[in-house]
């Protein structure tokens, strides 16, 4: 009989034995993926649960991920669900007045720090696609068929991301930061 | 400039990748790596389940919503908002008898005043119906019997994905109550489903609550004009949003005090002032006996979830005098006030307060007019709880459950009626037209029909709400992709099973998704509702 089940105590799961090359995935480029995860969401754990539930869904059979296109595939599920915790983010942030403004522990090193954060905060704000393209070419250094690949476009249209997007982003980074108390 | 941008581009990224995973040691991936095949080994289901319980109904040409009070809680911003957490003190964690109960077979509700049976494994069948997966799940959980603790923690496990040693089986006498109260970062979601023998002694799942996202976070998701904070979600751990709610039709603003968005089984959650006094927050049992496969969730009646319903609700069918005609709506009880609409003939509406010959009612999209009083039919029908009781156990087990041919023939209208998930009664934003409107970029809308969208006028009629009959416009018929200019973006699988629409504004980056309401008829799928899913940067 069939039911919906939880895993037994100590049970690895279904997939633990058969799936060697996801665990592959995994072990190689799982600090990548959370990396590229990082770029949308607040802290780190954010980003690994961005990127497991990735994994996790691949495990689960419900998608069929063409052999070789593993890796392009997991980098999409992260950008998109990265993308997806930034929106719930905004909409938290939009309708919390009171709440301040996280501080990523990551950009508490000066200078430099600031700079950091300016730019990844400046990135979050672009639209979608052109982020996932910046991300893509210039934290994995993908070509532009390897993003066309990942996020399934075509390579002009990534290109124009590209374009688009590093206009846009200078015009962000080159504006007054509002609000400063300077 | 761009060498500059393009090389501080690389250096930050790769500094601020490095500085966010420089704690995953391969020790620590290893781990992570274990966590990841536990989770999927957990039956992490592909769209929010949808679990038939308790459905409350009218006798047979009425309708009624019964609100099934829940605790309030402050969150933390004046508003209130619904909490499931139980006043119940959790001590078991077995379940090692049940005394009798007892499901009249079709006309009682669970009674614990039955005599004391022998201590033993209680059998549990819960029967969990999911929007997408049922050609999956389906039989698994039609046919799920068990001992209860195992099973009905499984099931619970499957509908809100929660760590299985946070989940917590107490025995109230004849019912059994599962429940979990997880906590996952600024939030903990709170859920529970009850369960109780029935008289042919299967055990059955009477009610399911979810109203989910008590915030620990001080700084709140608040309240912001006409949106309200959807509760409740009830599948994993995703943080309230806001959902502006809209019907094809307009509706008062009184009508916003309405707030789902989110549905479980027929349950919506309800939240806000209620014109019925004495409803509060809670969920919304929304049920229609109508023949026509009409959706009726507009009676009200108040209730709590200890206390049971307390009031009747008041209902009454438009006169059928003329097949064709209708009731026109009036937003004021004068005949030139502006009209709201026509209420076809034969349609039920709930009533409020007279005044001279014009009645305020409310129709079956939550439109709240004036219409007179004589076209109503005379004889009111007032809907007592054995009615409801009765009713909505025969439908229960003709809809609900397994549609056995004898469940069928004792309700012969199940078939022609359903409530699409999400269904909200009516809300009404006019927002949406400007929304949809384009922004100063030039959103490019690109919109098709698809094939197994056959209502014509309704699409028309969804387009002009929208303010885009000019445009072409692709309805997807799933939860998907929607690709607008060099904007694309995937739907999260929160409201998979509507169709859903995703407009992005290139100029702000904020997205609206629109969820339409879709239910199904004879003459093919009708749009009923739509709900606005805004997010701005």
């Amino acid at each position: 009989m069939a039911v919906l089940d939880r895993p037994e105590p100590g049970s690895t799961g279904a997939h633990a034995s058969g799936d060697d090359r996801w665990r592959a995935l995994f072990e190689s480029h799982y600090r990548e993926l959370v990396g590229l995860a990082s770029f949308s969401v607040d802290d780190r754990e954010t980003a690994e649960e961005v990127v497991q539930d990735a994994f996790v869904k691949v495990l689960g059979g419900n998608y069929r991920v063409e052999p070789g296109k593993e890796l392009a595939y997991l980098r999409s599920m992260v950008v998109n669900g990265g993308r997806s915790q930034l929106r719930k983010r905004r909409v938290r942030r939009l309708h919390s007045p009171a709440a301040p403004e996280p501080v990523a522990a990551a950009e508490v090193g000066g200078l430099q720090g600031a700079e950091r954060a300016e730019l990844v905060a400046a990135l979050r704000t672009l639209p979608d696609n052109q982020a996932a393209v910046l991300a893509l070419r210039y934290f994995l250094d993908l070509s532009e068929a390897e993003i066309a690949d990942t996020l399934g476009m075509a390579k002009g249209t990534v290109k124009s991301h590209a374009h688009r997007g590093l206009q846009r982003l200078a015009t962000r980074l080159a504006a007054p930061q509002e609000g400063g108390a300077s | 400039m761009n060498d500059e941008l393009e090389r501080r581009l690389r250096d930050d990224l790769t500094a601020h990748a490095e500085h966010s995973t420089g704690h995953l040691d391969p020790a620590t991936v290893s781990n992570r790596w274990d966590e990841v095949v536990t989770r999927s080994t957990v039956r992490e289901l592909p769209a929010r389940p949808r679990i038939r319980t308790r459905v409350l109904t009218a006798a047979a040409g009425v309708a009624a919503v019964a609100v099934i009070g829940a605790g309030v809680v402050s969150n933390g911003s004046g508003q209130s908002v619904t909490s499931a957490t139980p006043s119940t003190e959790v001590q078991q964690t077995t379940v090692p008898s049940t005394p009798s109960s007892s499901v009249d077979d079709g006309a009682g509700d669970v009674r614990g005043d039955g005599p004391v049976e022998e201590p033993g494994p209680v059998e549990v069948e819960v029967e969990v119906s999911l929007l997408d997966a049922d050609r999956e799940l389906a039989a698994a959980t039609a046919a799920t019997a068990a001992d209860s603790a195992e099973t009905a923690t499984a099931v619970f496990l499957g509908i809100i994905g929660v760590p299985a040693d946070q989940v917590t089986l107490v025995r109230e006498g004849d019912v059994v109550r599962v429940q979990a109260s997880t906590e996952s970062g600024a939030w903990r979601v709170v859920s529970e489903v009850r369960v109780g023998r029935t008289a042919d002694d299967r055990i059955v799942v009477l009610d399911a609550q979810s109203p989910g996202f008590v915030e620990l976070d001080p700084a709140p998701i608040d309240h912001v004009g006409p949106m309200y904070p959807v509760q409740g979600r009830g599948h994993g751990f995703e943080a309230t949003i806001d959902l502006r709610l809209h019907a094809v039709e307009g509706v008062p603003e009184t009508a916003s005090h309405y707030a789902t968005g989110d549905a479980f089984g027929e349950m919506v959650p309800f939240i806000g002032e209620h014109p019925v006094a004495g409803a509060g927050a809670g969920w919304v049992f929304a049920a229609s006996s109508d023949p026509s496969g009409a959706i009726a969730p507009f009676a009200a009646v108040p209730g709590g979830w200890d206390s049971g319903r307390t009031g009747d609700a008041r209902v009454f069918r438009i006169r059928p005098d003329d097949p064709d005609g209708g009731l026109v709506l009036r937003a004021d009880p004068d005949g030139g006030a502006d009209r709201l609409g026509v209420i076809p003939a034969g349609e039920v509406v709930e009533t409020f307060e007279t005044e001279g010959a014009w009645v305020r009612v409310r129709d079956r999209r939550g439109v709240l007019g004036w219409a007179g009083s004589t076209f109503l039919t005379a004889s009111d029908a007032v809907i007592t709880d054995d009615e409801l009781l009765a009713v909505g156990q025969a439908f229960e087990r003709a809809f609900v459950t397994e549609r056995t041919p004898e469940a069928l023939a004792a309700v012969p209208w199940a078939d022609d009626f359903v409530i699409p998930v999400g269904w909200t009664g009516a809300m009404v934003d006019f927002d949406a037209m400007a929304l949809a409107a384009p922004s100063a970029d030039g959103v490019v809308v690109d919109w098709t029909i698809p094939e197994d969208f056959t209502d014509e006028p309704q699409r028309l009629s969804l387009a002009s709400f929208l303010g885009l009959e000019d445009r072409e416009y692709d309805l997807l018929p799933r939860a998907g992709c929607c690709v607008y200019g060099d904007q694309a973006d995937i739907v999260d699988g929160w409201f998979a099973g509507l169709p859903t629409i995703t407009f992005v504004d290139r100029k702000t980056s904020g997205w609206q998704n629109v969820h339409l309401y879709v239910e199904p008829t004879a003459a093919g799928p009708r749009i009923v509702g739509v709900a606005l899913e805004i997010w701005t940067p």
